[in-house]
């Protein structure tokens, strides 16, 4: 299973359905699934990537039993699966070409599908359900809540690192950092006359932030993993940017986006809750098993890449003759989360959760030998110009701020480390930290992104019920 | 499963708590069962909070007044959750305990904890600061101090001499706690410094007849959600020697996809914890809304 998003899904443990869980992202039951694994009400296989997981299901956890969702079937059992298609064709192909059962339940079935995104012969059994399946707005960010801190950062990591890299082609998550450079493009990257000349491509789910920077004509093309709800109608009208059907519904493709994501974009960025002094990070904090979603296959350097782009040049070794460039992985984060809790810790929690849980290895969502760059509000570290573990550990002590870690890093370090261009603060990026303000943000609500999108972005009721 | 009961424990207690309900069928049963179990006016309980065993007593009279009030009014619980003392409401609301058993039980508990730490020892409350930073302070702490209760990601409770609380106290504020607050507690709460108390009750609750729970009960030492009665018990005995793991209590029934928190007199403590704590949740206190209005939004999900 690759997302264990619902109660129902550690029902089945609870009740001694199942036994035995291998899986990606389990989020939204981060609780309740550390504790049964305690309990050993759950016996975990693995914490996979997502893409390791897809493999596996055509090498050694091959489906006796596929249960899906579509939004539509026809009377011949081919179904619609539209926005949210996913990972559901990779699920149904594993277990269907291997003899295996292939059950759906769909929402409707009518006479004319829009599209065919399943043929019938993959599937078995339909059931219509009596109401239709659960579907959240996960990738939604309101910009009211974006801080100066945040836009602070997505400057740093503009000018420090797209501008200087020349990144054309990147992968966002879902955090407010990254929204608030989604939003920074048009203002902050169009008054450094950025327009395209970097992120034309990329590999993200359509977040609501993006749509001011479509708008603008910043973004060429965009594949998306997932659907996003109230995004139908703008994605319907912008083909040109977006996958879409001749019937004009997106088709998304959790799998083939991961894969892109993974091997064919130049840069990676994401934020973490723990990171070691190394620069090793983790989300599995103790009491949370979350698992990790896309980071640790989009957050890592694909070796066997072979195409070139000025950012993955960027980073090659300028002493091997074999010329290799690496993928940028960023990470990007305040140097505190609330509470005061430090992000830099000397042992990540995950290794006690390994322990614990008794996994083979513990939880690591971004090995620190990947990370190329680290984005704080105290400044840029090029970690990928670090050349040994000691300066690597410099270097992120001297972009840590009032951390234990950071209180280690001296002036004179600083200085040397500046010079080296091994980091660079504010200053040294001629960054007018003034501009910081919420001022700068092409869009500060939900309501603004409506207005950019002339109204065919419909935000889900739990976005309005601020408005007036 | 949509809706939880929470009961709150020591802290919330108020002089005028009974006003309310006196009159009320459940309150009169419940008062006149505890005046012939315990030989005494239920009516100095409120009136003089000095005695622990006094605030107990007083909040289970209310927790399960209140509770089968709105029982009867039509707002059933899915599962119950009781803070410390408040477990013992929860126990008698989900049928584990009898009333009866639960008075008997909550005086010895009282008179246990009273007899306890006569002086020089209390509780302090940290705000501000993020649970996990406030167990490495104290775990790096060479003293005597407990984490008492986690009850919000940044609000939690320790327990303790009041030399080591005091000692502590200025590695909290260092740490970046924005407030540090003696409670008005006179006893270690919460602490294996009660192992001994904790043992006591659980010989008392093995001469008493224990039911099969009608509704699933939320451990304050594990954040488990509990159906076998052995269990329940062995909660009951032990809290006052562990840590009340409250919040991720509370995350656990979010996760289990509880919508409808509902916090019962006194106060309304527990219900603020979590507005907006937990996303897409409906944190609702009895004192504050009108039981047709629970009720009403309780429908609607």
């Amino acid at each position: 299973m690759s997302s264990v998003s619902r109660p129902e899904h550690l029902d089945l443990f609870e009740k001694g359905i199942a036994d035995r869980l291998d899986f990606s992202f389990s989020g939204p039951q981060s609780t309740r699934i550390a504790q049964m694994i305690e309990d050993e009400e759950i016996k975990v296989g693995n914490i996979h990537t997502y893409i390791e997981l897809y493999g596996r299901l055509f090498i050694d956890l091959i489906p006796n039993v596929a249960l899906v969702a579509a939004d539509q079937a026809d009377a011949n059992g081919n179904l619609y699966t539209g926005a949210n298609t996913e990972e559901t064709p990779t699920i149904v192909e594993a277990t269907a070409f291997k003899n295996g059962i292939v059950i759906v339940q769909v929402n409707q079935i009518v006479e004319e599908l829009p599209r065919v995104d399943i043929p019938a012969s993959w599937v078995d059994v339909i059931v219509l359900g009596d109401e239709p399946y659960q579907l959240e707005a996960l990738f939604t960010r309101d910009p009211k809540h974006i801080t100066e801190i945040q836009i602070l950062m997505a400057m740093l990591a503009i000018r420090g690192v797209y501008e200087k890299h020349s990144v054309q082609s990147l992968n966002h998550g879902i955090g407010f950092n990254t929204a608030a450079i989604e939003l920074l493009l048009p203002t902050y990257g169009e008054s450094l006359n950025l327009r395209g000349k970097i992120c034309k491509h990329w590999a993200a789910n359509p977040h609501p932030t993006l749509i001011p920077a479509i708008e603008s004509g910043w973004i060429d093309s965009i594949h998306s993993f997932g659907g996003e709800k109230g995004m139908e109608q703008y994605i319907a009208a912008r083909p040109d940017v977006f996958f879409v059907g001749s019937d004009g519904t997106m088709r998304s493709n959790r799998t083939l986006c991961q894969m892109a994501g993974q091997y064919a974009v130049d840069l990676f960025i994401g934020s973490t809750l723990q990171m070691d002094y190394v620069g090793n990070s983790s989300t599995v904090v103790r009491g949370r098993l979350a698992g990790f979603g896309g980071a640790p296959n989009m957050g890592h350097d694909p070796k066997g890449r072979r195409h070139s782009t000025k950012a993955w040049l960027d980073m090659k070794n300028p002493d091997d003759d074999l010329i290799r460039g690496r993928k940028l992985v960023v990470q990007m984060m305040e140097t505190h989360q609330p509470g005061n809790r430090p992000v830099f810790v000397e042992q990540l929690d995950a290794i006690a959760v390994a322990n614990e849980a008794k996994l083979d290895t513990p939880p690591v969502m971004i090995y620190g030998e990947d990370v190329t760059h680290l984005v704080t509000e105290e400044g840029v570290a090029y970690l990928y110009k670090s050349d040994s573990p000691a300066e690597r550990k410099e270097a992120i002590a001297a972009v840590a701020g009032v951390t234990e870690l950071g209180l280690t890093s001296t002036p004179r370090q600083k200085q040397r480390l500046r010079e080296q261009g091994i980091i660079a603060t504010t200053d040294d990026l001629e960054i007018d930290v003034k501009k910081a303000n919420r001022s700068l943000l092409a869009a500060k609500s939900i309501e603004e992104l409506v207005m950019w999108s002339d109204s065919l972005y419909d935000p889900p009721e739990k976005f309005r019920s601020y408005w007036t | 499963m949509h809706t939880v009961f929470l009961f709150p424990g020591q802290g919330s207690q108020r002089h005028d708590m009974f006003q309310p309900y006196q009159g009320t069928k459940h309150f009169e049963l419940i008062k006149q069962l505890v005046e012939d179990e315990l030989q005494e006016d239920v009516n100095q309980y409120t009136a003089d909070f000095s005695s622990t065993r006094h605030v107990q007593l007083a909040l289970l009279i209310v927790g399960v007044s209140s509770s089968k009030q709105l029982v009867d009014a039509g707002i059933r619980p899915d599962c119950v959750a009781g803070h410390s003392a408040g477990a013992y409401s929860a126990a008698v609301l989900s049928e584990v305990l009898t009333l009866k058993d639960a008075i008997r039980l909550v005086d010895l508990r009282g008179r246990l904890m009273e007899q306890a730490f006569p002086s020089g020892y209390g509780m302090i409350a940290v705000q501000g600061l993020d649970l996990n930073v406030v167990v490495q302070v104290i775990n790096a702490h060479q003293d005597d101090v407990y984490l008492a209760n986690e009850n919000a990601q940044q609000q939690v409770v320790l327990s303790g001499s009041n030399t080591s609380l005091r000692a502590i106290r200025h590695t909290l504020k260092e740490k970046g706690a924005r407030r540090v607050i003696p409670l008005s507690v006179t006893v270690p709460s919460h602490s294996p410094l009660f192992t001994k108390e904790a043992d006591q009750l659980r010989n008392a609750m093995k001469n008493i007849t224990i039911r099969a729970p009608k509704l699933p009960y939320v451990s304050n030492q594990t954040a488990r959600l509990l159906r076998n009665k052995e269990a329940i018990v062995e909660d009951l005995a032990g809290n006052i020697a562990s840590t009340v793991k409250w919040h991720t209590s509370m995350k656990m029934l979010t996760e289990r996809g509880i919508m409808n928190f509902i916090q019962l007199p006194p106060g309304s403590i527990y219900s603020d914890l979590l507005e907006g704590a937990f996303e897409g949740i409906q944190a609702l206190s009895v004192e504050a809304l009108s039981v047709d209005y629970i009720l009403q939004l309780v429908q609607k999900e």
